[in-house]
Parts: C-alpha cells; structure tokens; sequence
C-alpha cells in the first residue's frame, strides 16, 4: 500500500474532515464485499478517496474485483457488503437505492450494457432524464424537446436518429454501445461517473469517439473513476492518478506513470513487490 | 366438440369444470366467407361464441379478438379457419379479462402459398384463467405459419397453452414457429403449456419454443441505475415484453391495447 493511503487510513475522521481529503468527493473506507450466493469475498478492505474534478484508474488483472467494485457501489442485487462504507458528497451510497445513487449523481458505464428488445432507446433515455429532472424539481421535458436535447448530445458521439430509433442495445455493436453508454453520461450529467472497462470490444476509433466524448465532460465538478484492464485506454482519458487493484485491495497508487509501467512490467511484478 | 368436454379431454385438461358448465355445446357458428382483404373486429362475450371463416384464394383477414375487461361470467370463443391458395390469415388475440376465458384457433392451410399468423397477448390477475388452445394444419406444401403468444400474470391467474402443429403426409417445404412466453409476476400464478408437432413430412423447418420468466434481474437494474425508480422500470420492462405485438395489428387494436396495459400496470 502506498504511503498517502497507509497516512489515509491513520486518520480519524476529525482530522479527515480538516485536511485536504474534505474534497473527497467518492470516499470508500475498508469496504468489504462478496457475492451472496458463493460468500465469497472479493472486495477485502478497499480504501479510496476521489477528489471533485479528478480522474482516477483503477487497474488490475482479472478477478482482482474491478466489475465487483463498481457494482457494490451502484447496488447491484447479489452482493453483500459485509463491512466499510462508501459514500458520494455527502450520501452514504451503501444505504441506498440503485436508483436512488442514480439520483444523488452517480453513474455507472457498464463493461456489458444490458439489450432490452421491446423498449425504445429514445423512450428509454427520456424516462431516465425524466426521473433525474424530477428528482432536482425541474420540468419534464416533452418528446420534442428532448429529441432535439438527444440529436444535440448524439451527434458529437456519432449517434444517429437511426440508432436513436432502435431497442436499447439491440443489435447494437461494441463501439455503439459504449457509445450509447457516453451519450447517457452525457444526458444525466452525473456529479460521478465510474467506466467500467469502457475499452472492452473497442477497436481504436470507437475508443477515440467514447474518449472523446468522457473528456468533454471533465470538469472541476465532476469525478471519475475509470475501470481498466490496459493501459491503453489512460493514453485518452488522462488520469490524475493510478490505484492498482490485486484481491480486492488496493496494493498501489501512484501517477499517471504507473500505469505505463504496469504495461511494461506487468502485474506480477507490482503484486510481488506489494506482498 | 359436439359434446360438452370434460378435464378427461385432452383438449381441456387444463381447463375448469365450472366454467365448462356455465358455456354451451356444441359452440354455433356464424359463417364467414373471406373473398379479398377484411377485417374481423370480434368483442367476446359470455358464454360461447363461434366461427367458421373461409378465405378464399389470395384473399387476406385480419381477425382481431378481444376479451375485455369487464367480462362477467366464462367467455369461449372459437373458430375455424380455412385458408386457400396464397390466401393470409392474421390472428390478434388480447385477453384482459378477469374470468375464465378459453381462447379457440384452429387453421387448415389447404392451398400452396397459404399462411397464417397467430399473434397473442394475455394480461391476467387475480383468479382469471386463460386458456389458449390452437391447432395449425399444413395440409398442403409449400404452407407457412408464425405464433407468439404472450403473457403476464400476477396473482393467482392460471396460463394455460396448448398449441399443435401438424404436417400433413408429404407436405413438403412448410415452415412452421411457434413460440409461447410467459412472465410471472407473482409466485402462486401458474403456467401449463403443452406444445406439439406432429410432423408427416421430412422437409420441414417447424420450431416452437416456450420461457416462463419474472422480469430479468440485469435488465431491471440497468434501468434503476439511470435514476428510474423500480416500479417504473418495471412497467417499462413489461411493455417492452409485450412490444411486438402491435407490430402488424390493425391500427383498431392500438387503443384497447394501450388502454389494458395502462390498467395492467396500475394495478401492479
């Protein structure tokens, strides 16, 4: 574990509440978590703070739990947290709702967007800003208004009405759906965002588009945790600083730099150093 | 049936036998003879209600039959279906009622060319019974058919479906699918569905498929992880199931059907 986590960790809440750690705007302490059905633990005291207006990445090899991660803390069924707490601003996220985190400002780019034959992309998209200009007491946008409002957002993603007009995800290829991912972002407008594998089943110019389209929403507002196996991805969306995930903790942080070292030495390396 | 059946007829095993009692056998039948494109706008009501429709070559129907919601008392229909050379068939059933309902199709495809395409919705509660029985013949060659039927059910409603599709000796090149979904809503619903194909001919692409399903976990919790409370993306994920059954209805259907899934989905 690097030293600022270890210092991290020593602190009580007082003294977290006076430094400069008050920014946190995602805090996760000692958090622990397995799969309900296998009692498993795959989260096994992670500690992690994101700044407001910081990009952070976590990195680690298959099965380290970076999909268990972002699940836990979007609410997904099937997992248990079994101790620690994450919270958002000021919201205890373990306490909620999906969608209820959904409404506080969080938000998750899945690795594998979910098909729903039958239901509409446009219907869909507008039900979710619908919800989310609710929840803040704005007025519900009608059909017209938000087709001009998804044309608008589309377009710099490279999506068409014809997309637009199709079933959510359905036949849609890797790159539309990552694609059709950013344009929710970009839609909702979360206060976080967590992109879970955002470069899995994307060739070269779709990981451009989606970067592209992550790094027009930076802002000294808003967080990011990306989720990645590569480092490729980290060449777009550049990082503020790199965590490395290894069974469920999290055994480095460091700069932007760790991460190309990571492509040069790879894990096993870090992970023999770390133990 | 000439005589009245009973739970020993294979037909109506998973029928009820105090509904049986309260319809009339043998069913009359109105006659119908189909001579260019038409459409059957039939509104069922109690007791028993009958067909028997002819539709000539190159002639098309679209029959269209509703049970509505404010059924009170055991609802039958049925009918016969003869199409001819290249003539259509199209079958839109919407069940919305809260009674027993048993819901009769059966086809002959007695002319090269001919199809028939049986679409079907059921959105049932409480102690309503749907009992769906359909038999497809493919008399001929060169005939084709398409079934979906669909339901929801909450409560303690029973789905009953039973379809048959049967090729006649050396009908050759017959295509043949059919398929049957259900979502349950509730744990003491309950779903019979029986399919069968009788196949005489050995050129032939028949299929049939039957799920039985609650709302899927991954599709829910990507909808409630955009901000949409689960109620919500729950109706949202039951009309989409039910989606495709407007494709090809006639456009008379539309409101009734919106009207029942409105009524469906308040009552959740």
């Amino acid at each position: 574990m690097s030293r600022k986590y270890m210092d991290n960790e020593d602190l009580d809440g007082s003294l977290l509440a006076q430094g400069p750690y008050m920014r946190a705007m995602l805090k996760i302490t000692d958090l622990h978590a397995q799969i309900e059905a296998e009692e498993k633990p795959i989260i096994k005291g992670l500690n992690l703070e994101v700044p407001k207006g910081e990009v952070h990445a976590i990195m680690g090899p298959n099965g380290s739990g970076k999909s268990t991660l972002s699940y836990v803390l979007t609410g997904r069924p099937g997992y248990d947290v079994t101790c620690g707490s994450a919270t958002l601003d000021h919201a205890d996220l373990l306490e909620l709702e999906p969608e209820e985190r959904a409404l506080v400002g969080l938000f998750l780019a899945f690795q594998y967007p979910v098909e729903i034959p039958g239901l509409g992309a446009m219907t869909f998209l507008r039900a979710a800003l619908n919800a989310r200009r609710r929840h803040s007491g704005e007025k519900e946008l009608d059909a017209m208004e938000f087709l001009r409002l998804a044309r608008a957002a589309g377009q710099s993603l490279g999506i068409g009405d014809d997309m637009l007009k199709r079933a959510v995800n359905v036949g849609f290829s890797g790159g539309e759906k990552k694609r059709f991912e950013a344009l929710q972002m970009a839609l909702l407008e979360p206060k976080f965002a967590i992109l879970d594998e955002t470069d899995s089943g994307l060739d070269i110019d779709a990981l451009r588009v989606v970067a592209a389209g992550v790094n027009t929403l930076r802002s000294p507002d808003r967080g990011f945790l990306v989720i990645t196996h590569y480092q490729r991805l980290l060449d777009y969306i550049k990082p503020d600083c790199v965590h490395v995930l290894h069974e469920g903790r999290i055994i480095q942080s460091g700069g932007p730099e760790l991460a190309l070292r990571l492509e040069d030495e790879g894990y096993d390396q870090l992970i023999a150093e770390a133990s | 049936m000439t005589r009245t059946p009973t739970l020993r007829d294979e037909a109506w095993r998973y029928s009820s036998a105090k509904a049986i009692a309260r319809l009339t056998f043998p069913p009359e039948r109105q006659t119908l003879a189909v001579s260019s494109e038409q459409t059957l706008v039939e509104v069922v009501s109690s007791g028993t209600n009958g067909h028997l429709i002819t539709i000539a070559e190159g002639a098309r129907l679209n029959h269209v039959r509703i049970f509505p919601s404010d059924l009170s008392s055991p609802a039958y229909a049925t009918a016969k279906v003869e199409v001819a050379a290249n003539g259509y068939y199209s079958s839109h059933v919407l069940n919305l009622a809260g009674e027993y309902v048993r819901n009769e199709i059966e086809v002959d495809l007695v002319g090269a060319g001919a199809h028939a395409d049986l679409q079907g919705v059921y959105m049932i509660s409480d102690k309503a019974h749907c009992d769906t029985m359909t038999k497809i013949h493919h008399a001929v060659a060169d005939t084709t058919s398409d079934e979906v039927y669909k339901g929801v059910l909450k409560g303690t409603s029973r789905g009953v479906f039973q379809a048959q599709i049967r090729v006649a000796p050396d009908a050759q090149r017959i295509v043949g699918n059919q398929m049957h979904r259900a979502l349950m809503l509730s744990d003491d619903s309950r779903v019979d569905t029986k399919p069968e194909l009788e196949i005489f001919a050995d050129d032939v692409q028949c299929s049939h498929g039957s799920t039985i399903s609650d709302l899927d976990e991954q599709q829910l919790f990507y909808l409630r992880s955009r901000g949409l409370p689960e109620a919500n993306a729950r109706a949202l994920l039951i009309r989409a199931f039910l989606a495709e059954f407007l494709d090809g209805a006639p456009t008379a259907l539309e409101g009734v059907f919106e009207e029942g899934v409105e009524a469906y989905l308040r009552g959740l």
